[in-house]
């Protein structure tokens, strides 16, 4: 019996220590003195944790900026970083050190796994940002505490025009869509953009929503685009997927021309393998890319190279999200009343209108629009940037402006 | 249509290699290798490494991957690990190569990093990869590279097998290790070889696969399944058979995309169910035949397990009358029981002085300690490694939430529910399985955790775009402590039922199923009715451990239930100790708590430290069988004892009473 009292002793004591100091050195929250507390949920390891490095550097650095300008109502604003490890119950491990344990009043929760957190975070009544991933909460009831970095999401999901107008525009005449089976927004997205093609009378030769997330077998697909014959591709897929994808097309004989991916603009294309591959593709950005050189875009990059070590020969591309979720929680701690809260937060945030991160969103957009404003695969107001891939450079299309849509009638 | 049966003759290639370099180790050291999906991903994330990353040429990296890294780490391996394992149980083979394959992915983040591959990532053949036509069909140098690896590893293996002197070695020793070492033959050195061997075709297949797996670790743990598949309807000891079978898989999950809609999801359900029903349709027509000698593989992990009951049941017998009472067969249980009800107690302290995240996270560990309670009674008593416990749970999340949130019942009514939900699933998954033999057990629960994955846990209608479906708790268990009360109630009440049974009549039948199967049949047992039971009340319990969970987490979210995450929870079961109750809750404690200090107190690069920790200490069983949890028990007693004997004598000197206490040995409470 002692040797057994002993062993959970020893454990149980183990474990107090260890959890003891957790919780000591904490409490009071932000209060109404001292920085305010912010948190960060990203996957800074685990299985997509290439996909979201640099989101932690970008958040941090718009965080930085507004501190140097006097941080919000003259106070500071102190960033907490958890990792989910790229599960969904490690995101909800980490809301629940920044909210339990670090006293944070606003959450970005830049991850895949955000949906393992979000009735947490909901019943805590803790603003979240982020970049509308994984799922349709970000404009669906009663989620109304999250705040997409671009708007929030109608749910019903309709067809926009935005797509299939600049297709028919470059040329296509007909589509081939691919999105993966086991990921209801790509797959929505392709189906989507097929209708949008549709309607604005591209033919829709093709369409397979059956791949599979973390497979780049995409032999079928490739045999089934060369039997259909369509001379553009349209993939909601992540970036590696979409190229895997065009590739295993080419070498299976399709005769695709033009290809256009929803995901994929990045520095690291430059100078690879993929970089021949992907010659006069277009990719859609939901921010203003470095590219367009806009006041906007100019001060952001100044400011990432500052704080987060963004090269002056490299841009931003997808880690910019860290950058856009940092501008929403500044706006709503500046919405909120003089002693911000989770509450205040929120209601004050929802009432703002206009709203463009500084000039990078393609359309203002209106916090008080819950459930509305743009559509899943399309940035806020149902508009995109589209950046192509000519030599060893990204160029944007049209005119350097956005291109924009509203839901196709009928 | 010759498109997709070359496309399907490529991807079944790459399933032969690996099938290949099971059969290999099995026929030669009795070791069915669970990391062989892991360590192939290993490989090509070091291929990816030197090729890609640091702009090594194609043949230095693959020669250095392939030709030297791989066949010295399964050397390596060999001499540390495997070596060892070649007369262990079913079940400390199994752990062991599980914990390795645990350990190995987190092991490659480190060394590696996390490298964003755009595209495809580099196979063997140079970029941009070439494409044939043959009879009007494309066919890419990789996937040429891909045949003609398999062609060329079927021709030398089959050459050095039949005309050499070396094969005729190897052969001599898969025939009878012992007639072999009479003829002055060394087993060990061709046990070696043999795994280096393995390895190094493990590497290759890495290799070859990566272009078309990407850099995922799931996408591997999918070809071990695949393999393991042909592996087992070529009933483990059949070269050519696996090869066929792994060709013959590739073809038809190929033939599948092509006649499947491509606007449906029908295919993406069909793909990863076909090694289930090639495994199905041999359960049904051939398992009649399987060879794996169960009676004797069952006897030795029952003696393994029965040795260790007798060793502390000696040490009572040596110990007086007092200690005597409590260390009485069953010692270890009795032991274990006693600290489980003081673990439970000192549990039910935290929440009253930790704070919401720490009490958050005893919830969670609380509410995993009994989904892992499930292995105590299947693994830890039956003796039977079931690889779908992570399934069973995850129906009863997904069951929990419906009753709760669809059908509006009760929570606790729901959680109870749950688990007669998943007891049909346990029962039909042990009726298919208990009769063929330990390591099928393993082989075919772990394909039809991956067929639950895809046909199940990705449909739209329990993944909700994403939002899974919200689980309620009871409404007495809302917070945070109380939650955490509430789940270490539930591990309380089912813990005191599984002792129980241990007790019962079909309790004793359970353990004399796994002691032997021929004795428990003599005596008029039906050993494979009372392992089918025991597959089915561990589900129940799985079931209302995955419930519980789904009511920690608000939803029923059941990505958080793959087969790879089940691994993982076998690996932390066996890590602490597989065999008691009090094991099952500190090892949930374990994975809730360990990544919540290592989030809590240390940087972001160490995340991925505890996996392989949990891996690691898994491969311990090989040396402790009882898991960590004996040890520490082995220190505490010792520490006990040597208090005891300063507190009644006082310091002495080197002859002292104090200093005849002897330390723990590294075998804890089993010496």
């Amino acid at each position: 019996m002692r040797g057994a009292m002993l062993t959970t002793t020893v454990a149980a004591a183990v474990l107090l220590g260890v959890t003891a100091c957790g919780s000591s050195g904490s409490g009071g929250g932000s209060g109404a003195s001292g920085p305010i507390k912010v948190g960060l949920i990203t996957s800074l390891s685990g299985p997509l944790a290439a996909q979201f490095a640099g989101v932690n550097n970008d958040f941090k650095a718009r965080i930085d900026v507004q501190n140097a300008s006097g941080g919000v109502g003259g106070r500071r604003i102190e960033v907490f970083v958890a990792d989910d490890a790229g599960s969904v119950q490690g995101n909800l491990t980490a809301a629940q050190k920044l909210v339990d344990d670090d006293h944070v009043i606003a959450v970005a929760d830049e991850s895949a796994f955000v949906a393992g957190a979000i009735r947490f975070l909901k019943q805590q009544g803790i603003p979240v940002a982020g970049g509308q991933y994984s799922g349709p909460f970000w404009g669906q009831q009663p989620y109304t505490n999250m705040f997409g970095d671009w708007g929030s999401i109608n749910p019903g999901s309709p067809v926009y025009t935005t797509i299939g107008r600049y297709l028919k525009s470059v040329g296509a005449s007909s589509l081939g869509s691919v999105g993966f089976g086991d990921s209801p927004s790509s797959k929505l997205d392709a189906s989507n953009q097929a209708a949008s093609a549709k309607a604005a009378g591209v033919k829709v030769a093709y369409l397979s929503t059956s791949a599979q997330i973390g497979s780049n077998d995409f032999s079928s697909q490739a045999l089934g685009l060369k039997q259909a014959g369509p001379d553009t591709l349209y993939s909601s897929m992540g970036g590696s997927q979409s190229i895997a994808l065009l590739t295993a097309a080419r070498q299976a004989g399709a005769k695709i021309t033009h290809s256009f991916f929803i995901s994929g603009y990045s520095p690291s294309i430059i100078g690879s393998s993929a970089q021949q591959m992907l010659q006069g593709a277009d990719f859609g950005v939901y921010y203003a890319p470095q590219q367009a050189d806009t006041p906007a875009t100019r001060a952001t990059a100044a400011a990432l190279q500052k704080y987060a070590g963004l090269s002056k020969s490299s841009f931003y591309s997808f880690d910019l999200v860290g950058w856009l979720s940092a501008s929403v929680i500044v706006r709503g701690l500046q919405a909120a009343d003089a002693n911000p809260a989770p509450a205040s937060f929120i209601s004050g945030l929802r009432k703002v209108r206009g709203y463009t991160a500084g000039g990078l969103l393609p359309a203002p957009v209106n916090f008080s629009d819950f459930g509305g404003g743009t559509t899943e695969g399309l940035g806020a107001g149902g508009c995109l940037y589209v950046v192509r891939l000519a030599g060893g450079a990204f160029q944007v299309e049209n005119g350097g402006k956005p291109i924009c849509g509203g839901p196709v009638s009928g | 249509m010759t498109a997709y049966v070359l496309a399907g003759l490529v991807s079944g290639s790459i399933y032969a290699l690996t099938a290949l370099g099971l059969v290999s180790t099995y026929l030669s050291a009795g070791v069915l290798n669970f990391s062989y999906g892991a360590y192939a991903f290993f490989a090509a994330s070091c291929y990816y490494f030197l090729h890609s990353q640091h702009h090594w040429g194609i043949a230095v990296s693959a020669v250095l991957v392939v030709l030297v890294i791989s066949p010295l780490l399964g050397l390596g391996l060999w001499a540390v690990l495997f070596r060892g394992l070649a007369r262990s149980t079913t079940l400390i083979k199994v752990a062991a190569t599980i914990g390795l394959s645990v350990a190995f992915p987190p092991v490659a983040q480190i060394l590696f990093g996390k490298p964003q591959v755009y595209g495809t990532p580099p196979g063997l053949a140079p970029q941009p990869v070439a494409v044939y036509h043959v009879l009007g069909v494309a066919i890419t140098m990789d996937q040429a590279i891909v045949l003609a690896c398999l062609a060329a590893v079927l021709v030398i293996g089959g050459v050095v097998l039949r005309f050499t002197g070396a094969g005729l070695v190897v052969r001599a020793v898969v025939d009878s290790e012992k007639m072999a070492a009479l003829t002055g033959v060394s087993p060990q050195r061709v046990s070696a070889a043999v795994w280096a061997f393995s390895y190094l075709l493990a590497g290759l297949a890495g290799v070859l696969v990566a272009p078309i797996l990407g850099l995922g670790s799931d996408g591997f743990t999918f070809l071990m399944a695949t393999a393991f598949t042909a592996v087992v309807i070529a009933r483990l000891r059949h070269p050519g058979r696996a090869v066929v079978v792994a060709l013959l898989i590739g073809v038809a999950t190929s033939l599948v995309q092509k006649w499947a809609p491509p606007s449906s999801t029908l295919a993406q359900d069909l793909v990863p169910a076909v090694p289930f029903l090639f495994v199905f349709v041999f359960i049904l027509l051939g398992s009649r035949r399987v060879t794996e000698e169960r009676g004797d593989h069952e006897a030795r992990l029952g003696a393994a397990l029965a040795g260790e009951d007798e060793r502390h049941h000696r040490r009572a017998q040596a110990a007086g009358p007092a200690r005597r009472r409590y260390l009485a067969a069953p010692a270890a249980a009795g032991r274990a029981h006693a600290g489980l009800i003081v673990t439970i107690v000192v549990l039910a302290v935290l929440p009253a002085v930790l704070n919401s995240y720490w009490v958050g996270l005893v919830g969670f560990g609380a509410a995993m300690g009994v989904a892992l309670l499930s292995f105590t009674l299947v693994t830890g008593e039956g003796g039977l490694i079931s690889l779908a416990q992570v399934s069973f749970a995850g129906i009863g999340s997904a069951a929990v939430a419906q009753f709760t949130t669809v059908n509006g019942l009760p929570a606790l009514l729901a959680l109870a529910l749950a688990g007669l939900v998943a007891l049909p699933f346990g029962l039909v998954v042990g009726l298919l399985t208990v009769r063929l033999g330990d390591l099928h057990v393993a082989l075919i629960t772990l394909t039809f955790a991956l067929l639950m994955d895809s046909l199940a846990f990705d449909s739209s209608y329990f993944f909700q775009n994403g939002l899974g479906v919200n689980a309620s708790r009871p409404s007495f268990a809302g917070g945070g402590a109380s939650f955490a009360y509430f789940a270490l109630v539930i591990f309380a009440l089912l813990a005191l039922f599984l002792v129980s049974v241990r007790r019962s009549t079909t309790g004793l039948a359970v353990v004399a199923a796994r002691w032997s199967v021929p004795g428990a049949r003599t005596i008029g047992l039906s050993t494979t009715a009372v392992r089918v039971q025991a597959m089915g009340v561990s589900a129940v319990i799985a079931a209302i451990g995955g419930g519980l969970l789904a009511m920690y987490q608000y939803a029923s979210l059941l990505n958080g239930f793959s087969t790879g995450q089940g691994l993982v929870w076998l690996a932390v079961a066996v890590a602490v100790g597989i065999r008691s109750p009090l094991g099952a809750l500190l090892a949930g404690l374990a994975f809730a708590v360990v990544p919540g200090i290592f989030t809590q107190y240390l940087p972001a690069s160490w995340t991925p430290v505890p996996t392989l920790l949990f891996g690691l200490a898994a491969i311990g069983m090989v040396r402790q069988p009882d898991g960590l949890l004996a040890d520490i028990g082995g220190l505490a007693h010792w520490l006990g004892r040597r208090a005891a004997a300063l507190l009644a004598h006082g310091p002495a000197g080197p002859g002292g009473p104090a200093a005849r206490v002897s330390p723990p040995r590294p075998q804890g409470v089993t010496r």
